[in-house]
């Protein structure tokens, strides 16, 4: 077993409000007057070019990498035989989810010049699950392999 | 370690690409777009109409967002005519569409149309010319005309769902129709009283000499 159940429960209970977020700005997206934002300009954030990836929402990449957190924490914690490789698809997932989300803030800020709430909700969130999965990667490499089925 | 160092380039490697992907692309560059300034204050406007009700001449140009001469007298004649003749209240100026140059220029004027819906018409017309470069490279793609817009400081909801919906693709035809009713051959054009001046050698004075002449009689 991979130890460190605090920090695979942390990243569950950041995955689950992060699908809510990105589910909700999926929504929104389609359902513009669904938006409600209180702090910031959400509604230029999501009407601006990038706001889209060939047509789709970026919400829904968001949504995809939330639900493969926590499929994978769920496959962690019911198939052992399976923990390692979850753990560092999980990390390798989040990484990229938090290089690119850390890249949309820097769009918000420099190029839309407006800041969506919930995209730094939701970039936040991602960053606090690549915490979480780093600690877990980083003691499944220091006890190794042998120790985490 | 060679493990973490491997999932660390891939996360990194799959990052760049989403990154690349979502970078706007030809036609989607919206780096250089730049809003013009409003129209000044002073000059009454009617949607698409300037200048005070009753003037004695009504000149009508006939253009397309892509045509490079509309684009030269928009943006180094347009403010001369202003302060001669709108702004003294001799005439009211009007723009009527002419696309007919690609669907870059009826993309332009179904948008200026969405802008005028939002009593913004003259700053985005401005905006469109001031942002004009090659004719159907896509530089009036919907991304840039909904950055234009943006920069102009429309409700971008009622825009896009304006834009998106081809709200004015009538509007923009009818004008059309009515353009090759009235014998336009080519824009710029100009009506000065309903009348076309005939053969516009792109010279203001030109211009001016037939509006002075409007307003002698």
């Amino acid at each position: 077993m991979i130890r460190g159940t605090g920090w695979q429960t942390a990243s569950l209970a950041l995955a689950i409000p992060g699908l809510l977020v990105a589910g909700y700005l999926t929504y929104s997206h389609y359902d513009t007057g669904a938006l409600v934002c209180t702090i910031g300009d959400c509604k230029t954030v999501q009407n601006s070019p990038y706001a889209e990836i060939a047509g789709i929402p970026i919400s829904i990449l968001g949504m995809g990498m939330y639900l493969a957190v926590i499929g994978l924490g769920f496959l962690r914690r019911t198939r052992p035989a399976w923990a390692s490789t979850a753990t560092m698809a999980a990390f390798a997932l989040v990484l990229s989810g938090a290089v690119y989300a850390a890249y949309l803030t820097y769009l918000e800020i420099a190029v839309i010049e407006a800041i969506c709430q919930w995209c730094v909700t939701s970039a936040v969130l991602t960053l606090g699950i690549l915490v979480a999965e780093g600690v877990l990667l980083w003691r499944f490499l220091g006890a190794g392999e042998s120790e985490i089925a | 370690m060679s493990i973490f160092g491997g999932l660390v380039a891939v996360a990194l490697i799959a990052a760049v690409v989403l990154i690349l992907i979502n970078r706007p692309g030809a036609g989607e560059d919206i780096s250089d777009i730049a809003a013009a300034a409003p129209l000044d204050a002073g000059i009454p406007t009617n949607g698409r109409v300037m200048g005070q009700e009753g003037a004695p001449v009504h000149v009508v140009e006939w253009g397309d967002y892509q045509c490079p001469g509309c684009g030269y007298f928009n943006r180094n004649m347009k403010s001369q005519l202003i302060a001669d003749y709108v702004a003294t209240g001799k005439i009211t100026f009007e723009y009527r569409d002419w696309a007919f140059l690609g669907p870059d220029s009826i993309r332009a004027a179904q948008a200026a149309f969405c802008a005028e819906d939002q009593g913004k018409f003259w700053q985005y017309h401005d905006t469109l010319f001031m942002n004009q470069r090659a004719e159907n490279q896509g530089d009036f793609s919907a991304t840039r005309l909904k950055e234009m817009a943006r920069q102009v400081g429309l409700d971008m909801e009622a825009f896009n769902q304006c834009y998106d919906n081809e709200t004015f693709k009538d509007e923009v035809e009818a004008s059309y129709n009515e353009g090759k009713q009235a014998g336009l051959t080519g824009t710029p054009s100009f009506m000065i009283n309903g009348q076309l001046l005939q053969g516009w050698n792109g010279r203001y004075e030109t211009l001016k000499a037939a509006i002075d002449q409007a307003l002698a009689q």
